[in-house]
């Protein structure tokens, strides 16, 4: 039960780290 | 002694008589909501409206029940998808039209298609003094729409998994999280429901941050996690995201709609565990691309017009734009006549890309999706490879989604019949804009929205605009966000009945 629970959460933050590579992608083509 | 065969129409009324019962449960959360507001009008017109529900859902399964076990084969699974959508279309239109905020019972219907379909386009008088009910269901349709009704209510209502997958592909989805339809339906909410929570959280901090009180915090989180997760669009105020003034709300709804924008499959591997997924999938990968592509399209283009003055404000109207089209959310930063009157044609070309070519496959996205442009992209690569190579030698093209999949002539021709069906549909949207009057850029943007179900308009979609384009609309967004087959099964089934009857007079 812990493990899923660990590894639902890791798995958000994955996602969302992925999400803000995507923001700061389009920051830095702004940069231009 | 030979069996007596029944109609397929029996077991087809009883499922969508389900589904029609599960849009009349729904209906009690904005019952809820109005009620803590005193909005005592909307709780009777609520009230009204579910009891519709309940008695003709009731109906259909009480007069087809008998027949309901009966086997559903491919067509009738996907009519059982077509038709749900239209009646419930149709009855969800009540509490809109009881409401009054509505010019007539088509713009009823355009608003729940436009929630259904996750498009986001809207009809509606005076949305920033609606009430907190009717907001609460305009938002609860495009969640619901982004997950299926069908999936809904294979979760919560069916018990038995008879026709279930063929019920499951006809809303545009095909893939198995779990060995069993109705758990892949119950994994697809679970994945949403976690997600709405934590969304919730985040958006309502965001909310406090951009300085709204307590409880419209709250909501109006609520609200825009919905619509974001789903790609609807549907926001609180007539201003859309440009409402609440601020960076930090801007970036929290990017990142939700761009993980909204996911395949369930995808969701489902990395929340099991399987986080390389996340960078190995082809939609991943070909969304990427093509974000990064099209993002320095149309900020070559803003920049050639001066349109924004320095960096932060072409990553807050340029690129939240862009991104807000290409994930098919709608969300805006920007009036909708900016788009025409000052983001120029480079520009406007690149978001019209990004909003046909949409998010992932099996998710709430819309668009032709990345994973038929990873493929159609992996099919060209491998026919110029095989005229490259010895004729003795065999190419072999492979492709990652969630396992290694060797590419074979079928997936490519099924994803390329897709896309010609995107094409011909945003064509037809396009001339039928052009008939009603509208310029050559705004109907073809407008048109890209919804065929995308994507929701950011250049102004053409407004309460005075001509009846045939509300209908051609409400037909394009109904047919782009069930990708055509399960529409044009209900279609053939009629006109095949309407045949047989002519025949025998």
């Amino acid at each position: 039960m812990k493990k899923r629970y660990m590894s639902c959460v890791l798995g958000v933050m994955t996602e969302v780290i992925f999400a803000c590579l995507l923001v700061l992608i389009g920051f830095l083509i702004s940069l231009l | 002694m030979l069996e007596r065969k029944v109609s397929p129409i029996y077991p087809i009324c009883y499922y969508i008589g389900v589904v029609v019962i599960g849009l009349g449960i729904i209906q009690f959360i904005p019952i809820i909501t109005a009620l803590v507001y005193l909005e005592w009008d909307i709780v009777c017109d609520f009230i009204i409206s579910s009891s519709v529900a309940f008695i003709i859902g009731g109906g259909l399964m009480l007069i087809c029940g008998k027949y309901h076990m009966q086997k559903l084969g491919w067509g009738e699974g996907m009519i059982v998808a077509a038709g749900s959508w239209f009646v419930g279309m149709l009855l969800c239109a009540l509490p809109y039209y009881l409401s009054g905020n509505y010019l007539s019972y088509l713009d009823c219907c355009f608003d729940v298609m436009s929630g259904f379909t996750t498009t986001g386009l809207i009809l509606i008088q005076d949305l920033d003094h609606i009430s907190n009910g009717i907001n609460m269901w305009r938002h609860l349709l495009t969640f619901v729409g982004g997950q299926g009704m069908v999936v809904l209510a294979l979760t919560f209502l069916v018990k038995g998994t008879n026709g279930a997958y063929k019920m499951y592909v006809g809303e545009a989805k095909d893939e198995r999280l779990m060995p069993n339809t109705v758990s892949t339906a119950r994994q697809i909410w679970l994945i949403s429901l976690t997600y709405l929570v934590i969304g919730t959280m985040a958006m309502w901090y965001a909310g406090l941050k951009a300085g709204l009180s307590i409880d419209r915090a709250f909501f109006q989180g609520l609200w825009i996690f919905m619509s974001a997760w789903s790609t609807g669009g549907f926001a609180p105020m007539s201003q859309s995201v440009l409402y609440y003034h601020s960076a930090f709300y801007e970036i929290v709804t990017i990142v939700f709609f761009v993980i909204g924008s996911f395949n369930f499959a995808l969701h489902y591997a990395v929340l099991s565990g399987k986080r390389k997924e996340i960078a190995r999938n082809i939609e991943t990968v070909s969304f990427t691309i093509t974000v990064t592509v099209l993002t320095l399209i149309s900020t070559l283009g803003l920049l050639k017009l001066n349109v924004y003055p320095n960096a932060v404000a072409m990553f807050r109207k340029g690129f939240y734009q862009l991104i807000s089209g290409h994930t098919t959310t709608g969300f805006m930063t920007i009036y909708a006549k900016q788009f025409y009157n000052e983001w120029g044609d480079t520009a406007l070309f690149a978001i019209i890309v990004a909003m046909l070519i949409g998010g992932s496959a099996c998710s709430t996205a819309g668009g032709f999706k990345g994973l038929r442009v990873g493929i159609i992209f992996n099919t060209f690569k491998k026919d110029v490879k095989q005229m490259v190579l010895p004729e003795s030698m065999v190419s072999v093209q492979k492709y990652h989604h969630i396992k290694d999949i060797i590419l074979q002539d079928n997936i490519a021709r099924s994803a390329l019949l897709i896309v010609a069906a995107y094409i011909i549909t945003f064509t037809i949207g396009t001339l039928v804009g052009l008939l009603s009057g509208v310029p050559f850029g705004a109907a073809a943007f407008e048109s890209a929205s919804v065929t995308g179900n994507v929701g950011l308009s250049c102004g053409v979609t407004q309460a005075s605009m001509p009846s045939i384009l509300k209908v051609t609309y409400i037909i394009v967004m109904w047919l782009a966000r069930l990708e055509f087959m399960s529409i044009l099964a209900l279609g053939v089934y009629f006109v095949t009945k309407v045949k047989k009857k002519c025949i025998k007079f």
